[in-house]
Order: C-alpha cells, then structure tokens, then sequence
C-alpha cells in the first residue's frame, strides 16, 4: 500500500480541522490528491473510498464540510492506525546491565505512590514523607530509584541532600547510567550533588568525567569536582590549578581539598596567601591544614595585626577576626590567644571600624570563646579571671569556665549574689545565670521540654550536663522567687522547695505546669498523682484545643507511680473525648514492664 | 480463613483508614473482643467519641464476602472501628469465646433471606416499563443530536479557534448530555477540551503554541470517536427504540460508550459470566481523571482459565471517593466464584461479587507464561483490528513471550521465536512512572525467555505503534515496572 498518499491526505485533514471545515469546500491541495488515489484505488478499494470521501468534501456544501471532514478523517485515521511501524531496523545487541542492589517491586500502590509523588512534586510536607519511608525500610523497591534521581533537583536542599547522601548510595553503582542521563555540566547545585555521587558510587570510573567537569563545569558542578578530584593524591595539581582561579567559590573548594595534604607545594600556597586579603574563604582550610610552618605563618600575621591593634588602629579588627577564624580549635594557637586576650586592655576601649559593627569588646570575646574550645586549665582560668571585665555576651563563657575549674561551693560564692540583681548589667548577668542552671538540669527523659528555647547555645560538652551545684542554690532560688530555677533543683527532702513548687498553682495564670509537675516528680512527692490529676481537670476544662502546655504536661505523666495506672485510666474515661487520646498514648509507656 | 494484617489492609476503604484503625488498637480502645465458637464472627465493643461504645463486628459466614458492621455513624465501610478488630486479631490480642449476638444472628439471616430472594428474583423474567424506556432512549437521541450539533460547530470553526476559555464553555453545554442520559458521551467530550487546558484549578491554563501543535492529532482522533460514536449510537438506540424489550448490545461496547452502566444481573442475563476463575494481577494503576472528576484504579490481571488479559476499573467521583473503597496492588491470586465480563474488546472489563484471595504460587506463575502469546505478528495484527476502529480501546495491553529482550539501533525491543520485533517506548499514560530504564537494571535473566505484559500505543504523528512494559512474568515471580 502507498502510505504516502494517505498520509499526505491526512496532513492535509489536519490543517483544514485546525483552520475550520469551510475552508476545504474547493481546496485545491485536497483535490490534487483525488486523481492518483483514484489510480492507486484500481489496485486497492480503499484508496477509491479516500478518493470518493474528499471529492465529496471538496465539491460539497459548506454546511455539511463539517460532518463530511468528520467522515474523512476517521476514514484516513482507521487506515492509518493499521500501518503504525512496529520493528526496529539494525542489527540485535544485547541489554547493557546496571546492577543495582535491590530488585524487589513488591511495594503496594498505596504505599508507593504517595512516596512518588512526595519525591516528584513541590510544596510542603514531603521531607517528613521521606525520611520516615527510608527510616522504615521502604526504599528497598527499583521503582524508586527514577523518582529519587528526580528529587536530586529538588528545591528543598534538606530533601536532596538526604537523597544524595543516604537513600541513593543505597542502590549501588547501577543508578550511575541513570545520574548521567540527566547530569548537566553547566548545571546547579543538584548536577554537583549528582557529579558526587557518581564519583561515591565510582570513583575511578567518574575520575574523566569529574576532570571535564573541573575543565567546562559551571561553578557548582566545579565546586563538586574539585571535591572529588582532591580525594585523588594523582590529581592534586589540577586541583591547585584551581587554588588561584577567579571565582572565590571555585578558590575556597581548591584550598578545602588541597588542605588535608602535607606537602611542600601546599604549605607555601597558603603561606602565601596568608599575607594576601582574602583570609575570609581559608577559615574552613584551614581547620584540616596540617601543615606546622602554615600555622605558624598564620600566628606570625595574627601577632602583626594584633599589634596594629594596641596601638589603636581599629581598621585591623575584621583582619583580626578572619584570622582568629582560621585558628579554631588549633591548640598551637593557644600561647597566641592567651597573650592576645591578657594583654587586651587596650583592644577592649577600641570603636568598631567604619562599615562594621564590631568593637574591641566583641575581640574579646571571640578570643575568649577560642580559648574556651582550646579548654586548656590556664585559658579557663584567664577567662574567669577577666569575668567582670568582659561584656555581658561573655559572661557565660566565665561562669562555664568556673564550672569546669572551680569547686561547687566557690562558684555558688562568687555567683550566687547575682540571683537578686534586679537592674541593668547585672540584671542581664542574673537571667543568664538561671537559663543557665535550668538548661544543664534538663532531664532527658522527657521528650518535650519546654525551656528548650532558654537552653545556652552550643552547649555541647558532655562534661557541663553533669554539673554539680552547690545546695545551697536551691535555698537561694526559693528566697529570690525564681521558679524555673526551683523547678531545675528541686530534691527529695527539701520543705521549702516542696511548699513553694505546691503553691505554684495558686496563681490564675500557671503556665508551667509540666515542670513543676516533674519537679514533684523529682522530689518523690507522694501525692503527685493526685496533684497531676487536678492540674489536667484544671487545664482541660472549657480548654478548646490541645496546646503545648497540656502537651508537656502529657508527656510527664510516664514518671508518675506505676501502681497509680488504674486510677489514671479511670480518670481517662471521664475526660473529654478531645483529649483522651492524647491522654491514653501518654500512659503507653507506664503499661510497659520496663517503665518505671 | 486467614486473616493477617495484610488482609486487614487489603479490606481498609484507604490508606488513613488503616492508619485510623491502627491507632484505635494502639490507643487500646477496644474494650472487649470477642469470637464466635466456629470462628466465623469477630466482635466487640470499642470506645469512641459517642457516650455508648460502639459494636463493630466482622462476618466471615461467606468468607467471599466479609459483612462489616459497626454502630458507629461513619459513612466509610468498613470503618476504622471494624479494622482495628481485624488488626487487633491479626496482631494476636485475645479474643474470648462468646455466643453470636441476637443482632448479628437477625442480621444473618436477613442476608440469607435476601440472597435467597436474589435467587428467586434472578429467576422470574425482568419486566421492562418500555414507556419509561421509550422516553428514556428518545431523550438520549435528542442528546446525540445535541453532541453532533456541538462537534460540527467545533469543527466548522476549527481546532484553532478551542481555547481554555470556549473548551470549558463546551463543556457547560456538554452538561446536557449527561441530563440526556449520555454520561459516556459527556466524558468522551470533555477528554477532547481537556486537552485545551492545563487543570481545572490552574489559573494560567491556556497552553502555548507549541503545546497546542501536539495536541491536534489527538484532539482530531478524539473528533472521529465522538462523530462515530454519533452514528453508531444513533444507530443502536432507534433499533432500541423501534423494540424497548431488546437487551443492550453485547457485540460491542457501544452501550458503555453511551453510558450504560452495566448491572452484574444484565451481565448475567447476556450469559457473560465466567465461573471458578483465578486471576492473578499482573500490573496495577490509579490516577485523578480530572475530565471524568473521578479517580480512577485500573488493575489488569490475568485469567489463568483463558489466558485473556482483563480489567478492573474502580471509579471513585470525587465528592464520594472518601466513601468508596481504593483499590491496590494486589499480590494473590483471586478466586471468583462468579466473573462478569463486560462487552468488550481485547481487554474486557470484568467484576465479581464474590471474590477469595489465596497467596501466588509457582504453578501460577508457570500457567500465567503458558497464556503468554508466541507470536508477536499475531499480536500485532490483533492490536492493530481493534485501533482502526473508531471506538476501540487505545491502549491495547497483551501478554507476550519474548526470546530476547535487546536493543535493535537506538531502541529497546523484544523479539519472539520468529525474529519479528516490538520497539519498547514510555507513553504518557497518566499517574503512571516511565518504566524503560527499569529494564538495564533488572537481572540478567529476565533478558530472555521471558513473558510480558505490554501496553500498546500509537503516534499518530510519528506513525508508530509502541509498547510499554509493564511487568514481565518469570519462572518464580511477577515484576510489576509500573504499580
């Protein structure tokens, strides 16, 4: 059959249906075709039918075209929908095979495809989705591994990042076909994310491509190969190549990777650059930097700015900074600090710069937090030793060093003062005191904790969770009226504290009653379960919605007495409905043989 | 019967509901459990927010068809309270012995009374109120004269002219089909304006040029469905109307197309009723048809009696799918008692009444590639039959033996014992992922010697037909590529 014929008909029937019917009454490209489809009908009818169906069009009227048009084009469609190329020409070659570690597709429509969707689609909600599938073992399904390639470009970098640093590495070095596919040289962020992950799941076979990507990527896709590239020792001169490129970006990821090497080539490229200006991007460098003659070159620049300090020239002080920076958490600096900070009176009166806010005050205080992280008994003890010279900001610097040097009793001596300042500087001091006290007294065995917003920042030493204060700052937070204080201290066998704790509901506005609930928890009070129980017929009542008060104090009814369950359980059948589910979870864990 | 936590999913109306019934055990609301001496009655009481507890129980005296019943007022059967029942049971709670309910006894043999004037009714000849039915079939001839009306308006006018705007006035006057009676007309027209338009939420919906120019082919074959669906339609109800007493044609699914729904008694009425057939499913789908405002669940499955590949369609309009149970992927074989079969072409819908799961075995496997066709030409040839007509079902789906699974130039392609080939290619079929790329990291084995289960598409415009994959059926398993 001659299909050119009908598919120049049918093109034709195309264009009339999109420009309207009338027009194919006398169309003059339609009636060319009608004499060779008459022809080609002698051998074959059905051409004569196509031939018939467009004379009639064409020599027709245009109130019926439409119908006729109609007519034709199922005509030329029917035909058409019989000749559709099935076969492929070219000789057969087998399937390439990308093993991946998973070949399961047992996962029902309902589990899979709102996880697609989650992986696939914007809007909010669906990081929650995924983390909570790959936590209970749903990523085990090749279906998924298309989807979760996709969600390497989403907007949302937690989510990608959790794609690209755990769930796809899970499916092995099979999926790399599928990342290259889609992989763009001159692309964003998600292409770096992708180039990475090929060279996880491959590094010697993504070296060429990480080498082009160092050569034509865009800036994120160089960042990425570069990180790459410096995990090989071979590579390392293309990577230096990179140390001096225009691009700040490109130069910091060059210095990051080339910093783990202790070579003679390195040591001198940052001793170099050192006493150039842009100090800002070799802070994270330099953390890995192994080099001792580069950390000295660093000290030599920081004593040389420092001195320009003391004589008063304030400009030097984000030099300064940068270069402080630069010596985190390097012990070798410590001798540096430590000169700097004591003999940083002067540093201290100095103004901020013009464009900056930052004072000498401020230098001090960094200095103090480095020596804090170098942790030294002697860098404490110069901090403590400075405590009523330092700004407020640094005051909690101060009191964590006593705690780590001093006893309980000569902290409680020197500090405790602070607890009735009622005013100004000392006022802040004080506030900072309790926040304090409460956040290294938070027990962990409550899941909500509701002062979490007062605990101390970057509090992370496991040392200061287990501080020990003095008793007698219980007495003292009584005497001064400072609940949350009490609440952090309280202990077995304290009266006052118990009397206090207990007339803290008097008050028509009680907002903590979670904390002080686990403080009588804490202190054995044998009838806490009756106190539970009127709090939460108090805060129930005409309550609308279960907020986060009730929700602490939910959450601390799985310290209350085992043998009170009944009884708790009771009191569960006359609650409200709103909250009875809430209230039943609560208890879930007294049902279990373990809890207490 | 067996009942697991599968089960107790496989039962649940949607995924909340399974989440909801969870958690009612969890929250140890169910304050007695209960089970009658020969096991065929679960029951109890459960709190709820109501003052009295709730009854909810769960009938296996038909174990192919579980009665659920609860005194709760939710409208979705069975209801979380029911669930957690079988959940609780699943998970190895206690359920003591305790005689059948006086309710539940009444309401078991209220069934049985009806199942046994179902009989009876099944029986005595259906009466035919033919002036109802006169009225009826003029009115919908009316409706078919509307449609033509609109399509010829369309196409004087020209494809060029339909945008988002006149799409979704079509459809307003497309609305008097479905009072005509002609629901299957109305949705075959809006899948032709929904082709103008985004989504129906979008507010920049109207498409660009370069859009538009893809959609003409198909917006002119959906055309030649709709202007063939005038003439046989037309057809079909003055025969009707000329002899009301005339069953609704089985030959072709013209009825369907009109919008018969079909009743299972009609079915059996037609003698399209299979009996004791297993089914195992072999690919599963579900998407929101935004031109039908209804979800749709798909499952196509094989019948290891026949061989034939057939379809289950769930539909779920969307202001009563919170109602209507989901449908999933199910992995047992089906047995049914009773399987009607639509009138229908390739792929016959088919539903049951009744229906017991049991878990696959290897044999079903094996039996499952014995269905597959051998020789691809045939196929082909079938596939093509059925898409040159105007009405046909699109995307045909075949079980097909292959000899190898390969690449020929660019493309992947299976090839049967005869050497002829099939160019393997995604499609766009809605809700459903590309399932092409699978192939390269599936395990060698399924490279050859294997049977699959295709889903046909034509171009119009590339003037190609193409299958996509959607499982391939091995010696000890099925490999579903799409749900």
């Amino acid at each position: 059959m001659s299909l050119t014929l009908i598919q120049e008909s049918a093109k034709e029937v195309r264009r009339l249906s999109i420009a309207g019917s009338p027009l194919a009454v006398g169309d003059f490209r339609l009636k060319k075709l009608v004499a060779p489809l008459e022809q080609a009908g002698a051998k074959a009818p059905v051409f004569g039918q196509v031939a018939k169906s467009i004379g009639e069009l064409v020599n027709g009227n245009e109130a019926e075209s439409a119908a006729r048009l109609l007519h034709l084009s199922t005509l030329l469609n029917a035909i058409l929908y019989t000749q559709g190329q099935t076969t492929a020409e070219g000789e057969s070659r087998e399937l390439e095979i990308f093993a991946t570690n998973c070949s399961s597709t047992r996962t029902p429509a309902r589990v899979l495809k709102p996880l697609i969707q989650a992986l696939t689609t914007s809007g909010g909600g669906r990081f929650e989705v995924i983390k909570s599938a790959f936590e209970r073992g749903a990523f085990n399904d090749l279906r998924l591994i298309g989807p979760s390639v996709q969600a390497l470009d989403d907007n949302f970098p937690e989510l990608a990042d959790l794609i690209a640093d755990k769930i796809l590495p899970g499916f092995g070095a099979g999926i790399i076909p599928r990342l290259k596919e889609t992989f763009d040289l001159k692309g964003k962020k998600s292409d770096g994310r992708k180039l990475k992950l090929m060279h996880q799941l491959d590094p010697a076979g993504t070296l060429p491509l990480c080498k082009t990507a160092l050569e034509d990527g865009a800036v994120d896709v160089k960042v990425a190969a570069i990180e790459c590239l410096g995990r090989h020792e071979d590579c390392l001169p293309l990577v230096q190549e990179q140390a001096n490129a225009k691009n700040k970006v490109v130069r910091a990821a060059a210095l990051e990777a080339l910093a783990g090497y202790d070579r003679p080539e390195i040591a001198k490229l940052f001793t170099d650059l050192i006493k150039g200006k842009a100090l800002d991007i070799l802070a994270q460098p330099f953390r890995a930097i192994k080099n001792r003659q580069v950390v000295q070159s660093l000290i030599d620049e920081g004593q040389r700015a420092f001195l320009l300090l003391q004589n008063g020239d304030e400009e030097q002080i984000p030099r300064f900074l940068e270069i402080l920076d630069c010596l985190v958490k390097r012990p070798e600096a410590e001798e540096f600090s430590l000169g700097c900070f004591n003999q940083g009176d002067k540093l201290a009166k100095l103004k901020a710069p013009k464009n900056s806010h930052v004072t000498g005050a401020d230098v001090m205080i960094r200095l103090a937090s480095q020596l804090y992280g170098i942790g030294s008994a002697r860098a404490l003890e110069a901090i403590v030793a400075k405590r009523d010279e330092l700004a407020t900001a640094g005051f909690s610097l101060a009191l964590r060093s006593a705690l780590r040097i001093w006893s309980p009793e000569k902290v409680f001596e020197v500090f405790s003062p602070l607890l009735d300042q009622k005013k100004g500087v000392s006022k802040e001091k004080s506030e900072e005191l309790q926040r304090y006290i409460v956040g290294t007294q938070w027990d962990e065995t409550s899941r909500f904790h509701l002062m979490a917003h007062l605990e101390p920042d970057g509090d992370s030493e496991p040392g200061l969770k287990k501080v020990v204060w003095d008793p007698r700052w219980l007495d003292a937070a009584v005497k001064n009226d400072h609940q949350a204080v009490v609440c952090s201290l309280a202990r077995p066998g304290h009266k006052a504290a118990l009397d206090y704790l207990l007339k803290q509901d008097d008050g028509k506005k009680f907002s903590d009653a979670g904390f002080v609930l686990r403080a009588l928890i804490r202190c054995e009070y044998p009838k806490v379960t009756d106190y539970f129980l009127k709090i939460v017929t108090k805060k129930t009542k005409g309550a609308k919605h279960f907020d986060y008060e009730l929700q602490f104090l939910f959450e601390n009814a799985r310290h209350l007495p085992k043998t009170d369950l009944p009884r708790l359980d009771e009191f569960a059948s006359k609650l409200d409905e709103k909250f009875v589910d809430k209230f039943l979870e609560a208890l879930a864990p007294l049902r279990t043989p373990a809890s207490a | 019967m067996q009942i697991d936590e599968a089960f107790a999913d496989s039962q649940a109306p949607n995924a909340s509901a399974i989440q909801n019934a969870r958690g009612v055990v969890i929250k140890r609301k169910l304050v007695g459990m209960f089970r009658s001496a020969d096991g065929s009655l679960l029951f109890g009481e459960c709190k709820g927010s109501g003052k009295d507890n709730y009854q909810p129980s769960a009938d296996f005296a038909d174990p192919a068809k579980p009665v659920y019943r609860c005194t709760c007022p939710s409208r979705q059967f069975p209801c979380k309270h029911s669930l957690a029942l079988l959940y609780a049971f699943a998970q190895g709670a206690k359920f003591s012995e305790k005689e059948v309910p006086t309710e539940i006894g009444e309401k078991r043999a209220k069934i049985q009374q009806r199942v046994e004037k179902k009989k009876d009714d099944a029986e005595k000849p259906h009466k035919v109120n033919t002036g109802a039915l006169k009225k009826k079939i003029q009115t919908q001839l009316e409706g078919i004269a509307l449609l033509e009306t609109l399509l010829n308006d369309l196409v004087r006018a020209g494809l060029g002219t339909l945008n988002a705007k006149s799409a979704r006035q079509v459809e307003e006057q497309a609305k008097q089909l479905g009072n005509a009676f002609l629901p299957g007309a109305q949705s075959a027209l809006n899948a032709l304006t929904g082709l103008f338009y985004r989504s129906q939420i979008s507010s920049e919906d109207e498409l660009k040029a370069s859009e538009r120019e893809r959609i003409y082919s198909a917006a002119l074959d959906q055309l030649n469905r709709l202007h063939s669906l005038c003439k046989q339609g037309r057809k079909y109800l003055q025969t009707r109307l000329e002899d009301p007493e005339l069953k609704p044609e089985t030959e072709t699914d013209i009825a369907a197309w009109l919008g018969h729904a079909w009743q299972l008694r009609e079915l059996k009425d037609a003698g399209l009723v299979q009996t004791n057939v297993e089914l195992l499913q072999l690919a599963f789908n579900a998407y929101d048809d935004w031109t039908r405002r209804e979800f749709v669940e798909t499952g196509a499955w094989l019948n290891l009696q026949t061989g034939a590949v057939q379809l289950t369609r769930n539909y779920r309009p969307y202001h009563a799918a919170k109602f209507i149970r989901e449908d999933d992927s199910c992995f047992h074989v089906m047995i049914c008692p009773e399987l009607c079969v639509y009138p229908g072409n390739l792929n016959p819908r088919v539903r049951w009444e009744a229906g017991e799961a049991r878990p696959v075995n290897k044999t079903d496997h094996l039996r499952g590639r014995e269905h597959a066709k051998t020789d691809l030409k045939a196929v082909i040839k079938d596939v093509k039959t059925q898409l040159k007509s105007p009405l046909g079902d699109r995307h045909p789906l075949a079980l097909v033996r292959y000899r190898t699974l390969g690449r020929a130039g660019d493309q992947t392609v299976i090839a049967d014992q005869n050497g002829e080939r099939l160019v393997l290619a995604d499609d766009q079929h809605p809700g459903e992922p590309a399932t092409l790329p699978l192939l390269s990291m599936l395990p060698p084995v399924v490279h050859q010697e294997q049977a699959m289960l295709v889903r046909f598409h034509h171009d119009l415009d590339a003037q190609t037909l193409r299958a996509k994959p959607l499982s391939i059926v091995t010696e000890s398993e099925v490999i579903r590529l799409t749900y």
